[in-house]
Formats: structure tokens, C-alpha cells, sequence
């Protein structure tokens, strides 16, 4: 039972958004004591928040929690430059959130999207649907 | 076992605890052995997001489960295989990898692994262990 698909190349994926952990260079570094992911959320305004680490099954909740915690009361701003890793888990966040500030005649705003994280955008068509600073 | 199988060097061979505490763990140890390998930048980001997925689908098919992921470097491509206890009836019908809605809250990880690998595989056994095996090709230029 096999089929073949024509991959989708991440190729333009900077090296800072693949290093394994700030400062170092190498996935190296984290494999020496690997720990659960670790996703960090700051408040970098009055509705905006900035996120770093990782975003999967893990700590994807988390997210989620906080961007609720915001409430509809506006427009919500998400930097997600510092956000080394993201799949399909994490994505659910932003949807989900994305849809339920829609609901409210908001919109959810990302920026610092690295071409990673973009290419993830375009392989699941959320690009187009999405609001990208 | 193939030819090419016969002649991989196997980056890792590894079983882990059920629980989404070690999604990020199986991520990083498999990223490592395939640059020990001297593997390509793309091609281990590709292998990160695709055992990402297969491992979080097997975290949440078989919660508190163990998991194993195995990941093979043969002449010319990368297999990573995601073992765990559960049928293939816990995954959609193949030509419904993927929302019929772009916005729909879930359904996106196979898709992506289908986005991201050259070939994908399914393997159920009669014990009830399910064996997702995506081969990516890396041409053949490591490092």
C-alpha cells in the first residue's frame, strides 16, 4: 500500500529557524538532554503577544489558552518569529483562534513568519485564509 | 527486506513513552542521528515535521502506549517509520488525508506528511501494531 507524492521542499527554511535552541548551531545541543517541548508567550502589547519555542501537541493548548484568555474584544496580533517549530497541532491553535475572532468581527494577525512556517501555510492552504502581517 | 533496506545505516532505532512528553524528544534525536549521517539541511526539516506528525497521531490513537520510531538512511532516500498499537482504521481513507474544509479545526497531519515524502506505506499487522513508513529521497549527496 504506497503512493508517491511530489514532496514539498522547505529548502528556503533559514538557519535560524532550524537550530534546535538559541545559540546553538546544531540539533546537537538538545539531543544531549532531550526535555518535552517548551513553548514560551509573552504579552508584547495590549492585545499582542509573542511567542517562542515550540508549537505541537504539547504545548499547543497553551497557546490556545492564552490568545482565549484575550478574549474578542479586538483585533489580537501573534508574533511567531521566535518560534522555532510548528506542525499540524499548533496550526489547529491558530485556527481555531483565527475562527473564533472572526466570529466576533475580529482577526487574528501574524507576523514573523518564517519561510518555514510559510511553506506550512501554503502546503495546507491557510495562506490565503489566514491574516499575515 | 530490499536492497536498498539491506544497505541503510539506521540513524535510530528508538521506543518511546505515549504521551505528547516525548513527541519533542523522538523530534531532536532523530534530527541528530540523520545530521551525524551527514543528511541535508531540507531533508532533515522535512523528517522533523513528517515524525512530528506521525508520532503525535500515534500518541493520540494509543494514549499511554509506547511508541517506536525507527529512521533509516539508504543510498538514496530516508525512511522514517512510526510503530504503534492501532489499526488502520484509526486513520482516514488515504484520499481523505486532509479537511474537506481548509479552516477545519483538525485533520491537517497527514496531509502533510503526504505533502512532504515521496512515498508513504502503511503496514498493519495481525497483532494490531500499525507501521507508517514515509521515504524521503535525499539523492544521494550526503554530506
Amino acid at each position: 500500500m504506497t503512493f508517491t507524492t511530489a514532496p514539498a521542499a522547505l529548502t528556503s527554511a533559514p538557519a535560524a529557524n532550524v537550530a534546535a535552541s538559541p545559540g546553538c548551531a546544531s540539533y546537537h545541543c538538545d539531543a544531549m538532554t532531550p526535555q518535552p517541548s517548551r513553548l514560551t508567550i509573552d504579552a508584547s502589547g495590549d492585545r499582542a503577544l509573542a511567542a517562542s519555542g515550540v508549537v505541537d501537541a504539547h504545548t499547543a493548548a497553551q497557546l490556545l489558552v492564552e490568545l482565549q484568555d484575550l478574549g474578542g474584544g479586538g483585533d489580537i496580533t501573534l508574533d511567531l518569529s521566535q518560534v522555532e517549530f510548528i506542525d499540524s497541532s499548533g496550526l489547529r491553535t491558530l485556527v481555531t483562534s483565527h475562527q473564533e475572532l472572526e466570529a466576533d468581527g475580529h482577526k487574528l494577525v501574524l507576523s514573523g513568519i518564517s519561510d518555514a512556517v510559510d511553506r506550512l501555510f501554503e502546503i495546507t492552504g491557510l495562506r490565503e485564509h489566514l491574516h499575515i502581517s | 527486506m530490499n536492497e536498498a533496506e539491506s544497505r541503510a545505516m539506521v540513524a535510530l532505532d528508538q521506543s518511546f513513552a505515549g504521551s505528547s512528553d516525548s513527541l519533542n524528544e523522538a523530534r531532536v534525536l532523530v534530527a541528530t542521528a540523520l545530521e551525524q549521517l551527514g543528511v541535508d539541511l531540507d531533508t532533515i526539516e522535512r523528517a522533523r515535521l513528517i515524525v512530528s506528525e506521525l508520532t503525535t497521531n500515534a500518541v493520540e490513537a494509543s494514549p499511554g502506549q509506547p511508541f517506536h520510531v525507527r529512521a533509516l538512511v539508504e543510498p538514496r532516500a530516508i525512511a522514517l517509520t512510526v510503530r504503534n498499537h492501532a489499526s488502520e482504521d484509526a486513520l482516514p481513507p488515504r484520499d481523505e488525508w486532509g479537511p474537506d474544509d481548509v479552516l477545519a479545526a483538525r485533520g491537517r497531519g497527514l496531509a502533510i506528511v503526504k505533502a512532504l515524502a515521496d512515498e508513504v506505506e502503511l503496514v498493519e499487522d495481525e497483532t494490531g501494531w500499525l507501521e507508517v513508513t514515509a521515504r524521503l529521497d535525499h539523492g544521494g549527496g550526503l554530506a
